[in-house]
């Protein structure tokens, strides 16, 4: 038995007091001072606000504060509020939406609170409402957490904290553990109403492990002293509560002398018709116990009056009851056994309704072990499957790693592979560009000797065609190889520029000097290499000049390397030439050739072509060529 | 008096043709040069009325040429040793082009188609546009040919062709909005001008757009939208279904 009938709200207020108002020295004076007042308002009008039917005026005082609050940014201050949220939804028992905003708060304090006390106060009252929701394991691990850390640090928390540990370890139904915290609480309590609560929870403790004299002696000892301790208004519920002890102990005049004094406190305090009832019950009882039984009568007719007015019947049968014992007594029979009826039935009905939410109790708490157990599963699969996962991972990226190396190792393989491909790409190309003797060229020849004809100049037509023949075989049989001999080539070059002389023989004129003996030396160079440079000359340095063009061709032999000059009088690459396409690609594959031919012999190749005028020597091109030759035995 | 102009940049070659050309009674020749630095000043002062220009001189191509002139009021034989592409550009334009070494029937052919019909000096400045157009732009971006028929030169977008239809010689142009052009070619020659993805080539004597075809018939011929039933031969229905049902990436056109 006890007066303590809005408890959990009234604790969760406390939880909250506890956790405000801390660390707000780094924020401006003004600010600092604002988040203080609001942090006031919160403990004080929202927190009775709590306590106040409907409760929804809390919530609305809640709502019309948040802009300020966010507005205000103190960390302490945002996580006070949003765990208000919380204890609204705790107290209007939307228990999930509770978890939402403690959770919250919870999120928000690890990310602000460098104290910790507000991410513990958080965790606090989330074991709270997973003990109202009898997840027993949860809770419990939350508050012992919250507990360690009080202890430690938040001396303002540690009571309350006791207290919630206390009180799932009795959810829990160890009783010791339980007792244990309540005292370990109850000396450490400063806040009077924490310490009213505390005493009566101890005092129902010893109560329950049947030690009424330890309860007593405790009530003695501890609270009896200085009850102002306990807060202003709390005498009468103090001094019932010991009065109740006492009538246990069998000191009856005692204890109604207590009840006396508490009944002197309610009236005077306005206490509620419940409180009343209860304390009425308590007189009669002890009325009972001295075998006053009209007295006692009397006493129950009040208890009975008031427990209509308040609605609570908790008492009601028990009250019946006993006002029938006492009409017994009193040899009252027809009236006691109607009582008795009476009380039967309101026991029936009681019990009825306590079975039932026993019953329920009985299902929900099984539901809950039964989810406990689906969640502890869980978690010791989801322990194995992370565990299993992070293997994965390892093996995964080792994986990865291994597959990288091995695309690198292609990659390079493949590169090499590229290259060696290109190379021999590069030759079948050369080889075919200079397998095909140009057709523009082959067609332009043609007609020339198809005009020569026309015009009957026999003995220049006979002689053309004879070079052209010569030219066509040697370009046929020098396309083929890769190296040519030197007189083979030097041949097919002295075949083309005559053959273009005639075609053009008033343009331009040429010469061409090859070094002595070059006919009998056993001397190889890639074929074609000197000709697109005269073709050159000859198609766009020659043409329209004003004076008589003239080409010479030069090749000296030095020390592995052929030495090739060509060179003309004509426009010079600078000026006169809308079209130079064809001209730089030719130059271009040349350039590409020689690149090879030095990767060959290992010897450089060059070409270099300069502008007669950037040098101040009149006009025209010279075109020299280091070509690295091969001879037969290599 | 037809006026003819020579570039070539072969003297030997000028000399020939001026020969040749000097051998029809009622042609005269105006002027002979080998560069286009030369011609851009005697085309003016000369003002030809024909023009046989080999298309790669020393110092540019003909179309550098071309493009270098404010109004080109003359027509054009071209004349070229071997050059695949600026052929095929010509016959974009429907111009006239002759091959070295010059036949001297054909010359003598091309000249009189210029005698004869000369065509009007607008469309001719279109017709090398279109030349012009292929020579510059990528395949993507040519989507019109110059068909030229016994009376004049057309201008003609690929998706305005239906169809085309051969018969000795002759090609007949079916167009959007019921118009016809008969042109005196083959119908070969057009099938390697008109991209190979569109036109399609279901017998031996018809060329159709694909975008004009309905639906194929088993009966062995194809419907279009206009209603005009192309026949398919049984040689060439398998590659028709091909392309009809897209399996069949059919050969570029360059």
């Amino acid at each position: 038995m006890s007066s303590c009938l809005n408890v959990t709200s009234l604790l969760l207020c406390l939880a909250l007091l506890f956790s405000c108002g801390k660390g707000r020295e780094k924020h401006p004076v003004d600010k600092s001072a604002e988040a203080d007042s609001l942090l006031g308002f919160l403990k004080q009008g929202v927190n009775n606000a709590f306590n106040k039917e409907p409760v929804s005026n809390a919530k609305h005082m809640l709502d019309s504060i948040e802009p300020l609050v966010y507005e205000n940014g103190s960390p302490v201050l945002i996580a006070n509020y949003i765990r208000f949220q919380g204890t609204y939804f705790v107290n209007i028992d939307e228990l999930d939406s509770a978890k939402q905003y403690i959770n919250k708060a919870l999120n928000y304090s690890r990310k602000f609170d460098t104290t910790l006390k507000q991410v513990y106060a958080s965790k606090l009252m989330l074991a709270n409402v997973y003990k109202r929701e009898k997840k027993l394991d949860s809770a419990l691990s939350y508050a012992r957490e919250a507990y360690i850390f009080s202890k430690r640090y938040d001396t303002a928390a540690y009571a309350i904290t006791c207290l919630r540990l206390a009180e799932i370890y009795t959810a829990i139904g160890d009783i010791e553990m339980n007792g244990k915290y309540l005292l370990e609480g109850f000396r450490n309590a400063s806040n009077p109403r924490l310490k009213r609560v505390l005493a009566n929870n101890i005092s129902r403790y010893y109560d329950n492990i049947n030690q009424p004299d330890s309860a007593l002696i405790f009530f003695q000892e501890n609270v009896l002293p200085d009850t102002s301790k306990f807060g202003p208004g709390n005498y009468g519920d103090i001094i019932q509560n010991y009065g109740v002890l006492l009538q246990k102990q069998g000191n009856v005049n005692k204890a109604i002398e207590m009840y006396g004094r508490a009944l002197g406190h309610y009236k005077e305090h306005n206490a509620d018709d419940a409180s009343m009832a209860l304390l009425y019950f308590n007189i009669a009882d002890a009325y009972k116990g001295e075998h006053n039984y009209a007295q006692s009568n009397n006493y129950i007719d009040s208890s009975l009056k008031y427990s209509a007015l308040s609605g609570f019947t908790d008492e009601k049968s028990n009250a019946l009851k006993t006002k029938a014992g006492n009409l017994f007594a009193l040899q009252d029979y027809r009236q006691a056994y109607l009582l008795l009826d009476s009380s039967y039935g309101v026991f029936e009905e009681e019990v009825d309704s306590s079975f039932i939410i026993k019953a329920r109790e009985l299902e929900t708490k099984y539901e809950v072990k039964a989810k406990d157990d689906e969640i502890r599963n869980l978690n010791a699969s989801n322990a194995s499957v992370r565990k299993i996962s992070a293997l994965q991972r390892t093996l995964l990226f080792v994986l990865v790693i291994i597959v990288l190396l091995l695309v690198a190792f292609a990659v390079l393989l493949y590169r090499r592979r590229g290259l060696k491909e290109k190379l021999k790409q590069t030759e079948l190309e050369q080889r075919l560009l200079r397998s095909q003797m140009e057709p523009h060229f082959i067609f332009n020849t043609l007609s020339t000797l198809q005009s020569l004809i026309r015009n009957e100049e026999k003995e220049q037509s006979i002689k053309y065609l004879n070079r052209f023949a010569r030219l066509l075989r040697l370009n046929l049989e020098n396309s083929r190889e890769p190296f040519v001999l030197l007189a083979r080539e030097v041949e097919a070059l002295s075949n083309y520029l005559s053959l273009q002389s005639m075609r053009f023989n008033t343009i331009f004129t040429y010469t061409l000097k090859v070094y002595e003996g070059y006919e009998e030396d056993d001397i190889y160079i890639p074929p074609m290499l000197i000709q697109p440079f005269v073709e050159n000359a000859i198609q766009y340095g020659l043409q329209d000049l004003n004076e008589m063009g003239s080409l010479s061709v030069i090749i000296e032999k030095t020390n592995g390397t052929l030495l090739c000059i060509i060179e003309d009088n004509g426009h010079g690459f600078k000026e006169g030439k809308i079209s130079s396409g064809k001209q730089s690609l030719s130059t271009a594959i040349i350039q590409e050739r020689l690149e090879l031919l030095s990767r060959k012999t290992g010897r450089k190749a060059t070409l270099t072509i300069t502008d007669k005028k950037d040098t101040g020597k009149g006009t025209g091109v010279i075109v020299s060529l280091i070509v690295p030759y091969t001879t037969g035995s290599q | 008096m037809l006026r003819v102009l020579i570039i070539d940049d072969e003297p030997i070659i000028r000399k020939d043709l001026e020969a040749l050309v000097s051998r029809h009674k009622d042609i005269v020749v105006i002027g002979a040069c080998g560069t286009i630095k030369e011609a851009l000043v005697l085309i003016p002062a000369t003002n030809p009325d024909l023009i046989l220009l080999d298309i790669q001189l020393s110092d540019g191509t003909s179309f550098d040429l071309l493009k270098l002139l404010p109004a080109i009021n003359f027509n054009i034989i071209f004349i070229t040793a071997y050059n695949e592409y600026a052929i095929k550009a010509i016959k974009y334009g429907a111009l006239d082009y002759l091959l070295k070494p010059i036949d001297e029937d054909e010359l003598n052919e091309a000249l009189n188609k210029i005698r004869s019909l000369p065509p009007p000096k607008e469309h001719f400045s279109e017709s090398l546009e279109v030349t012009n157009n292929y020579l510059q732009t990528n395949s993507e971006k040519r989507n019109k040919i110059v068909l030229r028929s016994q009376q004049y030169l057309q201008i003609v977008a690929f998706d305005e062709i239906l169809y085309c239809h051969s018969d000795k010689g002759y090609t007949t142009f079916f167009l959007t909005n019921n118009r016809k052009v008969l042109v005196s070619k083959y119908i070969k020659e057009y099938e390697d001008l008109l991209p190979a993805h569109v036109f399609l080539r279901p017998h031996q004597s018809y060329l159709v757009n694909f975008n004009f075809i309905d639906r194929f018939h088993k009966d062995g011929y194809l419907i279009l939208h206009s209603g005009a039933e192309i026949p398919v031969s049984t040689r060439r229905k398998d590659h028709v279904i091909a392309f009809l049902t897209g399996e069949e990436i059919p050969r570029s056109t360059e």
